[in-house]
């Protein structure tokens, strides 16, 4: 296993090479200047200084050679300053960071624990009340963008009935965790609808699938308990399908959700990555997709062990 | 079964209607957030959230006037001054030299003394500043040695004295507006900022937590979140009646407005107006400023490369003259929006009279375009940056204009940012832009051979300059009045900009729970004026 790991990890240096240049010479082709986004053209501009900033922040330089220097410094550990807001790359990250951890964590926590437990639910009640309920649960919340989610749960519980803030992530006086919770609640439960209901269709359909299997019945045959068949022998193999899917929204953790946090005020990574791309603030955006790739990457390689725990016929090789 | 189906059902209706229906007034007996005496202002997200906004580029906010001050105070239409930081001015006959005597014993937010020094850091530091709005650079680049310390050829400006509390301006031109710029110009404190590097002023940390000379100060900054204002001890003037400010980091206005977390607000968007007129709980306010939407005609680069499809000026006049501007105005901005046929507004009294309203006139349009030669199997490539809906319904409707004259529109937002969009890619023959403009100075400046972005559209024209110097230099209000005439019939010959409306802008106040006197008069959101705050109380 240690030799798959360092081979997988490996394998990851030149695949982030490759993303890092890919995303800076795509964001080459926009035309998007940083400086310029500074300066509205709604107002009258002091043009002059302009180029002298440019120039000072090496932004005349040929493309190849601002790669290159990012790249330098970013093996070094510097991971550079933001453009437009003059913040370090760093210190966004400590700021943002930990505000797209909490909240994704939250939603992943809810949505696994709901959607797995419903999914499991459905699948042993077929076409019981619960499998209706967790039916209509899937398509609606597959169905519904969560923007559109995100609008009605405000307008309902933070506009009409005014139980909980319409967005942002703290208030004055409410800054520890606990005191803040509050402003959680429709963020990640926005968050975790859609979540909640790819994953109950997962179980639910993964289940039903085993279910039916020729070992299941045998199982049943050798008068095993009924909670023991669905637990041990049938939720252990339906399981692998879903976990590729819960393994792959680890990065959300990283990357945050531009929309959620978009629609919630929500101080994040997702709301930086979207600031910083619309203001081609390419040190930020290099770092920060850098970062999601990198979690995307590492997903998969807890894809493979995963699957290689669960499934006996399966090698690390 | 199909009971519970049901049950789920009519609760999940029920709360989709609870979510499309009007939403709860502010509490009228006073509870809740009624008697929250804190005062509630709105960044929209997207804009930097880190840092509280640098005020040389804009200036304007509630929360920037109630901190930083100038050293004179405008009126709402920006015209006349009173003392600020300044106790008093005076300028010599020739309007080459301009005397400004500070107040005494002024303070920083931090106790230290703000002086003239202060004054003469913020004017040298300003010469360098990357971001800064064109107003200031136009106005100081005219102190006598502003250039040479500019371009960093001398190490201080030698028509900038200072003398105690007196700091003499020595000019190489008279500026009709100086002490106008001077009451929208925030002064910085050198002790904090000395070291700073002044390209990078806008984005230097002394902003997480800026040393202020207003009325209030910042006390805490929640980077992301929001950022606190509470009363400067320091602030030698009438103290406010609102203790505190909260300013929060927010992606939607309205939904703020509606949990009543919003007491002040403006804005044009006509998506926005019609929202917040919804909330009985918010007085709307329209405010006249020198707001210009107009089309920019991609015309020759500074190489002087010519774009055929628009060289003519028949062309440019069709355009306008195809377009029904007041039934676009009253559709979409009704009583928003004014017509606009030059860069002074119709009811002004600089207005030239005799200059083209261009009426709505299809027909002359299309023999015009014919007369220019028009290739009409060409498509026209109309531009936009803005994103807002009604912008998108604005350009909707002048592209169906167009197509009524018979030509082929494309249009579409720019992908990129404006100004690089506008005049360094140029793939375009006409563009929406807007102007906020502080006087006519810079709704003319765009013409001007000088102006860094419009040469890279107008190919360097030098036809304005003359009058754009005459109209800056000028002082007096008759001669300013015959000079902006001149400059009409110029601007309507030539055709180089294509005025369509001028717009208002609506300042939104929570009325449930703020007082404002009604001697406040309202003027320009974006440019500092007098709003009387300190007289501002809650209900």
């Amino acid at each position: 296993m240690a030799k798959f790991l360092v081979k997988k990890i490996l394998a990851m240096i030149p695949m982030l090479l490759a993303i890092s240049a890919m995303v800076f010479f795509a964001l080459e082709l926009t035309p998007t200047d940083p400086i310029n986004y500074l300066i509205s053209p709604d107002m009258a501009s002091s043009a002059g200084n302009i180029e002298a900033l440019r120039e000072s922040l090496g932004l005349n330089d040929p493309a190849i050679i601002r790669y290159f220097r990012w790249l330098f410094n970013l093996i070094r550990g510097d991971f550079g300053y933001s453009i437009i807001s003059g913040t370090s790359i760093r210190e966004i990250i400590m700021l943002r960071l930990p505000a797209t951890l909490e909240l994704a964590l939250v939603s992943l926590v809810l949505s696994t624990i709901i959607g797995i437990g419903i999914g499991l639910l459905s699948a042993i009640n077929q076409n019981g009340w619960i499998d209706y309920v967790g039916r209509v649960m899937g398509v609606v919340g597959i169905s519904i963008p969560q923007f559109f989610f995100g609008i009605v749960v405000i307008q309902i519980f933070a506009i009409q009935f005014g139980w909980l803030p319409f967005g942002s992530r703290m208030a004055p006086g409410q800054t520890a965790f606990f005191d803040r919770l509050h402003f959680m609640v429709l963020p990640a439960f926005t968050m975790a609808i859609a979540m909640t209901a790819a994953l109950l269709r997962y179980t639910r359909n993964s289940m039903l699938d085993v279910l039916n299997k020729d070992y299941i019945k045998l199982a049943r045959s050798k008068g095993i308990p009924e909670w023991k068949v669905y637990l041990k022998h049938a939720f252990r193999t339906a399981l692998r399908p879903v976990l590729v899917i819960l393994i792959f929204r680890l990065p959300i953790l990283i990357g945050g959700s531009i929309v959620i946090e978009s629609v919630f005020s929500w101080p994040g990574i997702g709301s930086v990555i979207l600031s910083s791309i619309s203001a081609g603030d390419y040190p930020v955006i290099m770092v920060t997709t850098l970062l999601v790739a990198a979690a995307i990457l590492i997903s998969s390689i807890f894809v493979d062990i995963a699957t290689a725990l669960l499934d006996p016929r399966v090698r690390f090789e | 079964m199909k009971k519970r189906i049901a049950i789920l059902m009519v609760l999940l209706l029920s709360l989709t209607l609870a979510a499309c229906s009007t939403p709860t007034e502010p509490d009228p007996n006073g509870n809740g957030d009624q008697k929250d005496h804190v005062f509630y202002v709105t960044i929209l997200t997207g804009d930097t959230t880190d840092k509280f906004p640098h005020l040389w580029n804009n200036r304007g906010a509630i929360f920037q006037v109630t901190t930083f001050r100038s050293l004179f105070l405008p009126n709402a239409e920006l015209t006349e001054v009173k003392p600020d930081l300044a106790s008093s001015y005076e300028i010599s006959e020739d309007g080459l030299t301009v005397e400004v005597v500070m107040k005494d014993n002024l303070k920083w937010s931090d106790g230290q003394p703000l002086t003239a020094a202060d004054v003469e850091f913020s004017i040298k530091t300003n010469l360098k500043a990357a971001v800064s709005n064109g107003i200031y650079t136009n106005a100081f680049t005219k102190i006598e040695g502003a250039s040479a310390y500019k371009e960093g050829s001398a190490d201080s400006i030698s028509g900038l004295e200072v003398d105690g509390n007196k700091v003499t301006f020595t000019l190489t031109t008279p500026v009709g507006n100086f002490i106008q710029v001077l009451g929208q110009f925030a002064i910085y404190p050198k002790h904090k900022l000395e070291n700073a590097d002044p390209l990078e002023l806008h984005n230097n940390d002394f902003w997480k937590l800026p040393v202020s000379n207003g009325m209030y100060k910042v006390t805490e900054f929640n980077s992301g979140n929001y950022f606190i204002l509470e009363l400067n001890e320091h602030y030698e003037g009438t103290k406010p009646k609102i203790e505190k400010i909260q300013v929060n980091f927010i992606a939607d206005a309205i939904a703020a407005a509606q949990s009543n977390k919003l007491d002040f607000y403006n804005t044009n968007s006509t998506d926005q107006i019609s929202e917040l007129s919804k909330l009985s709980a918010y007085k709307a306010t329209p405010v006249d400023i020198l707001f210009y939407r107009y089309l920019i005609p991609n015309i020759k680069d500074a190489t002087g490369k010519v774009n055929p499809t628009v060289n003519d000026v028949r062309v440019r006049e069709a355009i306008i003259r195809a377009i029904d501007r007041k039934a676009i105005a009253e559709s979409l901005y009704p009583s928003l929006a004014a017509l606009s046929n030059a860069g002074v507004p119709l009811d002004h009294s600089a207005y030239n009279s005799s200059i083209d309203g261009y009426a709505y006139d299809p027909v002359k349009a299309k023999a015009l375009l014919e007369e220019a030669g028009f290739d009409f199997s060409k498509t026209l490539k109309l531009r936009m940056y803005h994103t807002d809906q009604t912008s998108i319904d604005f350009m909707d409707a002048v592209a169906y204009y167009l197509g009524e004259v018979g030509i082929t529109v494309d249009l579409a937002v720019f992908q990129g940012d404006a100004t690089s969009e506008l005049f360094q890619v140029r793939d375009y023959d006409f563009a929406l832009k807007n102007l906020s403009a502080f006087g006519f100075e810079e709704w003319y400046g765009e013409y001007a051979s000088t102006n860094a972005n419009f040469r890279n559209i107008l190919g360097g024209e030098t036809a304005f300059d003359e009058l754009i110097e005459r109209l800056n230099a000028s002082t007096e209000a008759a001669e300013r009045a015959e000079i902006l005439k001149e400059l009409q019939v110029l601007e309507q010959e030539l055709l180089y900009k294509l005025p369509l409306l001028q717009l208002k802008n609506v300042i939104f106040i929570n009325n449930d729970r703020i007082s404002v006197p009604s001697s406040v008069k309202f003027g320009n959101p974006w440019y500092n004026h007098d709003i009387q705050f300190e007289a501002w109380s809650f209900k």
